[in-house]
């Protein structure tokens, strides 16, 4: 079981390295676009499933990490990612140290809650304040640069977010199999006893909870070259639960589901959105999704294959 | 002195439709424990459903016109019970964000059922009574002044419902011990379906009122959804009474906001709720421990 985890792990890396060879621009921008909607797909995970925490606000960093880009852009005309993204994580964190102040005393269905009223607080201040932030029409942002160099989109810009995809995924697989990740899972199990153990629970989530915004910056960063518009809509609940959907069609009780949630949903998205019915077929989607196969696409493999090893042997 | 009373009534006003909102919110929570957000989807069905009852009433008799909201409600009421004992009550056993989830997959297809049968485009139509009450320097609509009494009377009777009447009490019952309540016989099952039924025609019966005061587009109920989640969260889960006060306190704070600093509005609200909620993480009258 363990070799085969591996063993797809190792094929799918090697996969999305040669994908730009043989893929037509418009997959290998959405192939981009599903790469960084996996880290903040991971990112949320990291409180979903390691802490026990559903977010419905995580949209909010997205936005601020975009609009960290857009605002410097345009009014202090930096345009260099080595400079924006650590702005962009610093200004994240501060948001999700702010925002978690008043969330992880709360946990369940009032954390969700909250975090969902947080992001539509953004929301509104983003789209209210339209002198400085362009309002509901959003910002454009023009091409970034990398050490002076401009990264065009298309191939560069794909290896650019693969590098920081595989960057963000190793920290967080690191930071996941650490104490500290495994005091979050204690956490997610059974606070009370991680509380005689002397711990502060509070902290842990609070940590937690920084750690994922800050990470979920760093995917709003990339995101708004690619797709050259700093919007508002970033906020928005319904991005943020499209999020939290891509974790639980991927799987949030493995790792790597996330990942596979983010790819599987920007493609379905790309295919029906055109369609009439995008929503009511998401909609459908998640209902479908949360009574059949709870475990996600990632969770119903793993029973399939486990299935499949018991027969052979 | 009309200033102070112009604040005064948008703020009862506005106090009345998140207390239509989070009531059912309240209600529903208090017995099946789950965070509703199917509530949006109730609200805007009420609201689009009542556009088309009204489409449909011969326009000579504008007496005819309050069967709208009232047929509305009742409608939107049986659509809740179908989606209940459809979707949601496989749902019971499972992890409250699961339940959210399931419950704003139906918000997104509603949505575009809506978008489907009505268009996209916001509709509205004039109000049901279009007089003004006038008094000095003073104008306001009565037909504001109606939805005003409505919440207040919706206020009244819930509290003579889950005080004065058996309805009311096997509903306390049943939030406060399931168990315990389905040994005295009463079917639990049954009294969630007639929950759910009731709270998603209240969110009905409001979207139906709204309707000639706001118009409506696809996505209004998630509008009036987050408010009444801050309301909710400020009065602590499952507390009708509590939603009251507190939707009282928004209201307020809302219409103040919006004289004095029209962008902050909202940020004033939030503020409120983030300073109540950090001093008592359960809420006003709230009772859970976090």
């Amino acid at each position: 079981m363990k070799h085969l985890s591996g063993l797809s792990l190792v094929i799918g890396f090697i996969l999305i390295c040669l994908a730009p060879f043989v893929a037509g621009d418009f997959t290998v921008y959405l192939l981009t676009y599903a790469m960084l909607m996996a880290i903040a797909a991971l990112s949320v995970n990291l409180l979903l499933g390691y802490t026990g925490l559903m977010s419905f606000g995580h949209g909010m960093f997205l936005g601020t990490g975009a609009y960290v880009v857009a605002l410097m852009g345009k009014y202090a005309g930096v345009h260099s990612l080595e400079l924006l993204i650590p702005l962009g994580v610093l200004a994240s964190a501060a948001l999700a140290a702010i925002v978690g102040l008043f969330c992880t005393r709360q946990i369940d269905i009032y954390f969700s809650m909250l975090t969902l009223a947080f992001g539509e607080l953004m929301y509104a201040l983003f789209a209210k304040f339209y002198n400085l932030t362009g309002g509901t029409d959003g910002v454009r942002v023009t091409t970034p640069l990398l050490f002076g160099q401009p990264v065009d989109s298309g191939m560069p810009y794909y290896y650019l977010a693969l590098i920081f995809f595989v960057l963000c995924a190793a920290a967080m697989w690191i930071i996941c199999k650490s104490p500290f990740g495994l005091t979050i899972q204690a956490v997610r199990d059974n606070e009370g006893r991680v509380g005689y153990l002397g711990l502060l629970v509070m902290k842990y989530r609070l940590i937690a909870f920084i750690i994922s915004g800050a990470f979920t910056g760093i995917a709003g960063v990339l995101l708004v070259p690619l797709t050259g518009h700093a919007v508002p809509e970033l906020f928005q609940t319904i991005t943020s639960i499209g999020i939290v959907l891509m974790v639980i069609l991927g799987g949030h009780r493995s790792f790597f589901g996330p990942v596979v949630g983010a790819l599987v949903f920007v493609f379905l998205q790309s295919k029906l959105q055109p369609l009439f019915f995008w929503q009511f077929f998401l909609g459908a989607a998640i209902i479908c999704l949360v009574i059949f196969l709870p475990g996600g696409v990632l969770g119903g493999f793993g029973l399939w294959a486990r299935k499949l090893i018991k027969k052979s042997s | 002195m009309e200033l102070v009373f112009n604040i005064f009534i948008n703020g009862i006003f506005y106090s009345s439709i998140l207390f239509l909102m989070s009531a059912g919110l309240q209600i529903i929570f208090g017995v099946l424990n789950i965070i509703n957000f199917g509530h949006a989807a109730a609200y805007m069905l009420g609201l689009y459903i009542c556009y088309g009852i009204i489409g449909l009433l011969p326009a000579d008799y504008p007496a005819l016109l309050w069967m709208a909201p009232i047929g509305a409600a009742i409608l939107v009421g049986l659509l809740g019970l179908l989606f209940e004992r459809g979707i949601l009550r496989f749902m019971y056993k499972r992890d409250h964000v699961f339940q959210i989830l399931v419950t704003f997959g139906i918000v997104l297809m509603v949505d575009d059922i809506i978008r489907f049968y009505w268009g996209g485009y916001s509709i509205g139509v004039p109000p049901l009574i279009d007089s003004m009450i006038e008094y000095g320097n003073i104008i306001y609509p009565v037909y504001n002044l109606i939805i005003i009494g409505a919440a207040a009377g919706l206020a009244f009777a819930l509290w003579f419902l889950f005080r004065k009447t058996d309805i009311g009490r096997v509903i306390r019952a049943t939030s406060l011990d399931e168990e315990m309540t389905e040994a005295m016989g009463i079917s639990v099952m049954r009294v969630k379906a007639f929950t759910f039924l009731f709270g998603s025609a209240i969110a009905g019966l409001a979207g139906g009122l709204m309707l000639p005061v706001t118009g409506g587009w696809p996505g209004v109920g998630m509008e009036y959804l987050i408010l009444s989640f801050v309301v909710i969260a400020m009065a602590g889960l499952g507390s009708v009474n509590g939603a009251l006060v507190t939707a009282l306190i928004i209201g307020m704070v809302n219409s103040l906001g919006v004289q004095y600093f029209p962008k902050l509005e909202l940020a004033f609200v939030f503020i409120l709720m983030a300073l109540i909620l950090s001093i008592k993480p359960s809420g006003l009258f709230g009772t859970h421990k976090s």
